[in-house]
């Protein structure tokens, strides 16, 4: 992987998610370069969960811009609707309802923002895994990555309940296709288990195995080593290197520093929902910015 | 017509175990033979080929129920409503002279079914967002004020009165005549294929024909469920059901599946409650109000819901034992105690206790995935792509 091909594939412009009071992530800008892997680190309750989730289109922003870069196109995942608040505010005047609709906060909200839904997101090209795994349990595992090869094929309830051709020839590839993504992290033997029988480190592989059928070009991991011992993380060292190496960008969140230091071409620091740092591993390690928010100095 | 049949072989043969298969097949025979032997053993007031053809419309519209409650995961129990659109609209339609023509029949009953579906989708609109037991309490109050509606706009739907009566009318549009019809079921029981004289019974719901079109509707019914079920609008819905986050996150569009559920849902039950309709000869809310939810409820639960085998052996349970208990109450040991025919709903609220208690996932749950051989993609565009190139 060389940091050569610097052009972002994502962009935070000033994002911000408040919950009432709490700050969860404040004026948050920062891109992600396509080819690299660059990873979201901070202490616990620092926000970085959150930008995932207003990534991926499950919260949607207080406030900022989200823009994914697909080959030439510039496609907004989240966006206020008028480029100013005074705009917006020229605009509602002008409609004279609307300036009703805007004094009252959580209308106003939905009145100039517009977020994409999760599922639009991921059929742009996004694909994300949990911190806690959320498998469909009582699915088995080739099951569960069925449903993630879900919006690239097309066949509707009529073409199943009357066996289309369309339908016998989708359900064929996604059948060959899940299990070439089952056998890429290794769970090819796996694959007539429930996901809920699988062991620990299978379920982490089968969730990427999931988010990987819906084609990515960005791949969000969040903390896809938490809770696996020495040799397990060092497989999915192995497997992300072969993700990226794939040409997927992969995005990641992780506590185990081992693992951040060794995949990450590319750091970002959140602490208290802000960014105090950005760089490459060797300067963020020495950003004493992040030495304070690590030691609590 | 060979593929149909196969597909029917291999439900059969995913059904769980040996026994249940027989069970399965066994049941099958006995529904389908039953009008040729059941006038011989018969008394006055035991009627089987009633019980069984109400277990095989419950059946149907239990399989509507399972399709939103055991497959998309959310609890409704207010599946009567589509039963009575599907019921009230096939009566007022069948009831129409230009409607009796061959076969109309199974239009009235489309069209039923495509009514109760409309109001599927008018119900699961604005209640895409909710799940659990604010999705359970929204069911059930649109049932009861569709219930109080039906019962009120009498110029429709014959208010407390209800429908009475279908054309005497069979299969083939032509007029049921006193004397001159054989294959009727009589009120006491016996199904006769003398000619009938001076009885006054005659709807196409005591038919022979209808008997036999019900049991292929419930075929109809089974194959197209067991077909969604593996196909990828089935699988979207177990993801759903699952959890809802990821399925969103793994491209699953949660409104238009959530719809589609319904629709399909309310199309089964709106189909299920004609016959059930065409089989009483009397439409009335006192049919169909909320002990009709609750019972086909049971029958999903009972069985185990998402399971098309629990639905249907709940069905059986459910039906084929309330049906026991109501003659057992009428016999000469119980009668003396007066117990009233409604206490049998106790003995199903105590059956679904002891099953929650000690099988959560109902008598015969989901069957696991079996392994089997799967072939590599030969189609020109593989869907397997990790990262832009094949």
């Amino acid at each position: 992987m060389n940091g050569a091909n610097e052009s972002p594939i994502l962009s935070l412009e000033n994002l911000s998610k408040h919950f009432g009071g709490v700050r969860a992530v404040d004026e948050v800008s920062f891109d992600v370069s396509a080819g690299i892997v660059t990873s979201l680190i901070g202490p616990n309750g620092a926000g970085k969960t959150t930008v995932f989730n207003l990534i991926t289109g499950l919260y949607e922003p207080t406030a900022g811009r989200i823009l994914f870069h697909d080959n030439e196109s510039t496609i907004d995942l989240a966006k206020p609707v008028f480029d100013s608040f005074h705009t917006a505010v020229v605009c509602a005047a002008t409609l004279g309802l609307g300036a009703l609709a805007l004094a009252v906060p959580p209308l106003s909200r939905r009145l100039y923002y517009r977020a994409r839904h999760p599922d639009s997101v991921a059929r742009l090209g996004v694909a994300r895994t949990f911190q806690n795994i959320r498998l469909f349990t009582d699915l088995s595992a080739l099951d569960n990555v069925k449903v993630g090869l879900h919006a690239r094929v097309k066949s509707g309830a009529l073409d199943s309940v009357f066996r289309s051709p369309r339908h016998k020839r989708e359900e064929r590839s996604v059948a060959a296709a899940a299990m070439q993504y089952l056998e890429f992290v290794g769970l090819k033997d796996r694959a007539w288990e429930d996901a809920d029988e699988l062991a620990y480190g299978e379920q982490r592989r089968l969730e990427i195995a999931r988010a990987l059928a819906t084609n990515p070009k960005l791949l969000l991991l969040d903390e896809p080593a938490a809770g696996m011992n020495a040799t397990e993380t060092n497989e999915l060292i192995e497997l992300i290197g072969k993700i990226g190496g794939a040409g997927v960008t992969v995005f990641l969140i992780e506590h185990d520093m081992k693992l951040v230091m060794e995949i990450s071409d590319r750091i970002v620091v959140l602490d208290y929902g802000r960014k105090i740092g950005d760089g490459e591993p060797q300067e963020v390690r020495s950003n004493p910015d992040v030495i304070a928010a690590y030691l609590g100095a | 017509m060979r593929k149909h049949l196969s597909d029917a072989a291999q439900w059969i043969a995913e059904s769980r175990s040996r026994p249940l298969r027989a069970v399965f097949i066994l049941g099958a025979l006995i529904a389908a033979l039953l009008p040729l032997i059941t006038q011989l053993p018969n008394e006055p007031g035991r009627n089987y080929i009633s019980v069984v053809q109400l277990c095989v419309i419950f059946a149907v519209v239990a399989l509507g129920l399972n399709v939103v409650t055991g497959l998309t995961g959310l609890l409704d129990i207010g599946i009567v409503v589509f039963a009575s659109i599907g019921a009230y609209t096939a009566a007022i339609l069948y009831d129409r002279q230009w409607m009796q023509f061959p076969f109309s029949f199974v239009v009235v009953l489309i069209a039923g079914g495509l009514h109760a579906a409309v109001w599927g989708l008018i119900r699961g609109a604005p209640t895409l967002r909710l799940s659990g037991d604010y999705y359970a309490i929204v069911t059930l109050a649109f049932a009861e004020i569709i219930r109080i509606v039906q019962r009120n706009e009498g110029w429709l739907t014959g208010a407390g009165q209800g429908l009475k009566g279908y054309p005497a009318v069979n299969l083939w549009g032509a007029k049921l005549t006193d004397g001159e019809y054989d294959g009727l079921l009589r009120s006491d029981g016996v199904w006769s294929y003398d000619k009938v004289l001076g009885y006054d019974g005659l709807w196409f719901g005591n038919t022979i024909e209808f008997y036999y079109l019900c049991l292929v509707i419930l075929a109809l019914t089974i194959l197209a469920v067991w077909r969604l079920e593996r196909s990828r609008t089935g699988r979207a819905w177990l993801a759903i059901k699952a959890d809802e986050t990821s399925a969103m996150s793994s491209g699953v569009n949660l409104a238009r599946y959530k719809m589609t559920a319904f629709a399909i849902s309310a199309f089964i039950a709106g189909v299920g409650g004609a016959l059930f309709g065409f089989r009483n000869n009397v439409i009335s809310t006192s049919f169909f109000d909320t002990w009709f939810s609750v019972i086909v409820l049971c029958c999903v639960v009972l069985g185990g819901m998402g399971s098309i085998g629990g639905v249907l052996g709940g069905t059986i349970i459910v039906t084929g034992l309330g049906e026991a208990l109501r003659w057992a109450v009428k016999t000469k040991a119980l009668k003396a105690l007066e117990i009233s025919d409604k206490s049998r709903l106790l003995l199903f609220g105590a059956m679904l206790v002891i099953v929650m208690l000690f099988r959560p996932q109902g008598l015969i749950g989901r069957a696991r995935a079996k392994p089997t051989e799967i072939p590599p993609d030969s189609g020109d565009k593989p869907l397997y792509q990790i990262g832009g190139e094949t």
